[in-house]
């Protein structure tokens, strides 16, 4: 029984990591946007979700809340990169991330602050393991349909090479904001999954340092390839979650083994850009045949 | 509390942060990335002063000079063995390894101190009393070190041979190597230099407060925001945007803004509007979002 | 078709325009030509839209195009290439092309919603690229990495691009600069084809001068920012102010060249 309710645990956590790390690569893979404030939108998918529902709306109208509103977060952060090459914007979205971290904190009347929000409506554990699989998959397909259109053909040139594609008539501020209105939307998917899964939330659980676990997924897995992704986030999960696992068997402290953990996570992102940038799974060429 | 209490932490607080920024800056315009190890390098000398002073019992004196100058030369290690393989890479491959790196160097420190928060002496220093402010010895010390490292450095930058390499180099590097300078030196010297500063940074702040592992990657965001008020490269628009930045934050706070919103007494729109002290570091937030949308060149910075 | 009057242009101190004004008619191949730093590139990069004008104006099929944006002025049906060739090196070639028609597959609504329009488009937009490409000789190279293109197929590459948008002005930035003799004589046959056949309207910045006699129905001489002669090509040869200022040196490099 514990094996089984831990087996959950493990299958429920990584979906939600790796619907994550999938609307992280749409906007780094796809778009080339170095967003490292992504815990922003699980954050705000979270509270949002979680606000809702807790005003006695159900949960999948919580869910659809939260999405619509990280979509539109994620439009308008775009904003402020309008004018920023891919440094800028990865100090500007860190601080963006701790901007709104510092508001839940604080702002207790709406977030509950430090303490958070608790006894957060769930559904019965069988049917949201239905619920987070569908999440998982229409996460993926619409993933991988997005790459396939023309709107996704333009984003990877977009992400190559802007002066061309103003050249060739795109509106690349367009095309950028979209990316991150998908990756927002998708985003604020995870936070309400999550929310709802361990039925309470608190600014603790949305350092930056939620956001670099999901980029050392979205790296190791692959760039631009979402089956990568997926195989990375996994990777990624079973390390972290195993070594938790193990605790008890190796003669280190919680504290210590914690921190290894996270050195060794620091240490394969380190590597993985000094090695193998495009990460396991590069991304796929496309063939039209006739 | 008086202005006076409130401009001398802004001024200990733009100190700090102006001789971390000075390291950052430099490498940011030389190499074209955002180091986010830079700040790792601050906690790392404040727990080998902590090593050596503490632990092996060495002099003070001693111990902070140990510290930095190992610092520094773990700063040119990293280099030769992550980025110097990146310098073609563009900016943002360098950066996201130096995020990667920045994880392991803290979590490396935590692994081996733990996150118990950690100070060099036992007692808090009483201080003396000057213009209605309260500064303590180790604050004394480190305007006094801070000042004297800053001179020193435009010394060097100004006078001497290396410091003119060092600005040619961070001007334009194609242009410093057609006229023969070694390039590869100077970056050598200036992570050397940049290093040993964060480090010396590190020990103040845990003089003056405390250490602990994430010291330095809590201060990441108000670096960057100096380094970008000042202008990437400019390293005396770094130390006046930390300066800024550190003044800025303290003033936000002690600021009732309803007297700007009252007009000065001449309607009576709200009774008090003051920036909560909980966002106090969200200052630094705030202003670089908004540095980055008007003019990433900063204030000083070469258009 | 396009009237420029009066650009001016400073960077710093410097001035890169001073004053050009010039006219390109319908269905004509006009050359630009200009010693190096004359300010030609930086003409085009104001007529695109890439760099504002301290003054002056641009008028395109009669409506002023000055200030807009550059994917705006290309929306407009003026297109350019770049003096060192363009494009995004890790998409195939097919690719490249086919991003350069618009596609209402572009809204990301449309691809749910509208499923059937974007999939007629695409099989469209797929036959038209393949077209482009048997054309210019590329099609072998459908399904490559752009980047793995020599530097003549590049241009040609380039040229496919800015055909598929289907623009009534093309402006060609260099377009015979390292290309070998056999795709020199591709790409100048696809442009000659173009203004015979489709009534468009080319400006050619080129060094190589045979190409601009061979090619070209008018020609500016650009100095210093500023036009300083325009007619024929005959008459450009013959005048002894250009031949002083500029042609001397260029015959000689143009002569060695082949």
């Amino acid at each position: 029984m514990m094996l089984l309710n831990f087996a959950i645990f493990l299958y429920i956590t990584t979906a939600i990591y790796c619907i994550l790390a999938l609307s992280l690569d749409f906007q780094y893979g796809q778009a080339g946007l170095v967003n490292f404030g992504q815990v922003a939108f699980f954050c705000i998918g979270a509270y949002a979700s979680a606000l809702t529902v807790l005003s006695g709306a159900p949960i999948v109208m919580g869910i659809a809340v939260a999405m619509i509103i990280t979509g539109l977060a994620g439009a308008i952060i775009s904003f402020t990169a309008r004018n920023m090459g891919g440094t800028y914007w990865g100090i500007a979205t860190l601080a963006i991330g701790e901007i709104v971290r510092l508001f839940v904190l604080n702002e207790d009347w709406l977030t509950g602050g430090a303490v958070g929000l608790i006894d957060i409506p769930s559904l019965p554990k069988y049917l949201f393991l239905v619920v987070v699989s569908i999440s998982l998959i229409g996460t993926y397909l619409t993933m991988r349909f997005l790459q396939r259109t023309p709107y996704g053909r333009v984003l990877r040139i977009v992400r190559e090479d802007e002066d061309l594609s103003s050249a060739m008539g795109k509106n690349t501020f367009s095309f950028k904001m979209r990316a991150m209105a998908v990756g927002g939307t998708f985003g604020g998917l995870a936070g309400s999954l999550y929310a709802h899964y361990m039925r309470y939330i608190g600014p603790e659980a949305f350092f930056p340092i939620e956001t670099f676990i999901v980029w050392g997924m979205a790296i190791l897995g692959g760039k631009g390839n979402s089956r990568g992704i997926i195989v990375g986030a996994i990777i990624i999960q079973f390390f972290y979650m195993g070594t938790r696992v193990i605790k008890d068997y190796l003669p280190l402290g919680a504290e210590t083994l914690a921190s290894l953990r996270m050195l060794i996570i620091g240490l394969l992102i380190m590597l993985i850009m000094m090695y193998r940038p495009e990460g396991l799974f590069p991304e796929k060429k496309r063939i039209y045949r006739g | 509390m008086l202005i006076s209490q409130t401009l001398l932490n802004g001024l200990l607080r733009g100190m700090q942060l102006a001789i971390v920024s000075v390291g950052l800056t430099m490498i940011f315009k030389i190499l074209g990335f955002a180091n986010f190890a830079h700040v790792s390098l601050v906690a790392i000398g404040g727990f080998l002063v902590y090593l050596f002073y503490i632990t092996v019992n060495m002099n003070l004196g001693v111990s902070v000079l140990l510290a930095c100058t190992l610092t520094g030369i773990i700063a040119v290690a990293i280099d030769r063995v992550v980025f110097k393989r990146m310098r073609a890479a563009g900016s943002v491959t360098p950066m996201i390894a130096s995020l990667g790196l920045s994880i392991a160097m803290r979590n490396g420190i935590r692994a081996i101190w733990g996150s118990t928060i950690r100070s060099y002496e036992e007692m808090v220093s009483p201080g003396i009393e000057f213009l209605g402010a309260r500064i303590t010895i180790p604050q004394i010390w480190i305007i006094g070190i801070v000042a004297t490292s800053m001179l020193s450095f435009h010394f060097l930058l100004q006078k001497t041979k290396l410091g003119k390499a060092m600005r040619a180099t961070s001007d334009n590097l194609a242009l410093a190597q057609s006229r023969g300078i070694e390039t590869e030196k100077v970056i050598m010297y200036t992570w050397f230099i940049g290093a040993s500063f964060a480090g010396l940074g590190g020990f103040l702040i845990g003089w003056d407060t405390q250490i602990y592992p994430a010291m330095g990657f809590d201060m990441v965001i108000p670096v960057f925001c100096a380094v970008l008020l000042g202008g990437i490269g400019n390293v005396y628009g770094a130390m006046l945007g930390a300066m800024v930045l550190g003044c800025a934050e303290n003033l936000a706070v002690f600021l009732d803004f309803a007297n700007i919103i009252n007009m000065g007494g001449i309607i009576n729109l709200v009774d008090s509007v003051r920036v909560p002290i909980q966002y106090k570091y969200g200052v630094s937030f705030v202003t670089l979002v908004i540095i980055l949308l008007l003019k990433p060149s900063g204030i000083m910075g070469k258009r | 078709m396009l009237r420029v009057r009066g650009i001016y242009k400073s960077f710093g101190g410097i001035k890169a325009l001073n004053g050009v004004s010039l006219n390109v008619e319908k269905a004509t191949i006009i050359g630009l030509i200009g010693p190096n730093g004359s300010g030609k590139t930086t003409l085009f990069n104001v007529i695109s839209g890439f760099y504002s004008k301290d003054s002056g104006e641009i008028y395109f099929k009669g409506k002023k195009i000055d200030g807009l944006p550059p994917h705006e002025v290309a929306n407009k049906g003026l297109r350019r290439s770049f003096q060192i060739p363009r494009m995004a090196y890790q998409t195939t070639v097919l690719e490249n092309i086919l991003f350069a028609s618009n596609s209402e597959g572009e809204n990301i609504w449309k691809n749910f919603f509208n499923f059937r329009l974007v999939s007629k488009q695409e099989e469209a937009s797929l036959h038209k690229g393949q077209s482009v490409l048997n054309m210019l000789q590329l099609d072998t190279v459908a399904n490559e990495y752009a980047g793995n293109l020599s530097g003549g197929q590049r241009k040609l590459l380039a040229l496919g691009r800015v055909l598929m948008a289907n623009p009534d002005l093309i402006m060609l930035d260099e377009p015979a600069a390292g290309v070998n003799p056999t795709l020199l004589k591709t790409l100048l046959q696809t442009v000659k084809q173009l203004r015979v056949q489709q009534r468009k309207t080319f400006l050619i910045v080129e060094h190589n001068m045979k190409v601009i006699w061979q090619m070209c129905d008018k020609v500016y001489v650009l100095v210093a920012g500023k036009e300083i002669a325009e007619g024929t090509p005959e008459e450009i040869q013959r005048n002894k102010e250009v031949l002083r200022a500029y042609l001397g040196t260029e015959e000689e490099e143009a002569g060695t060249r082949d």
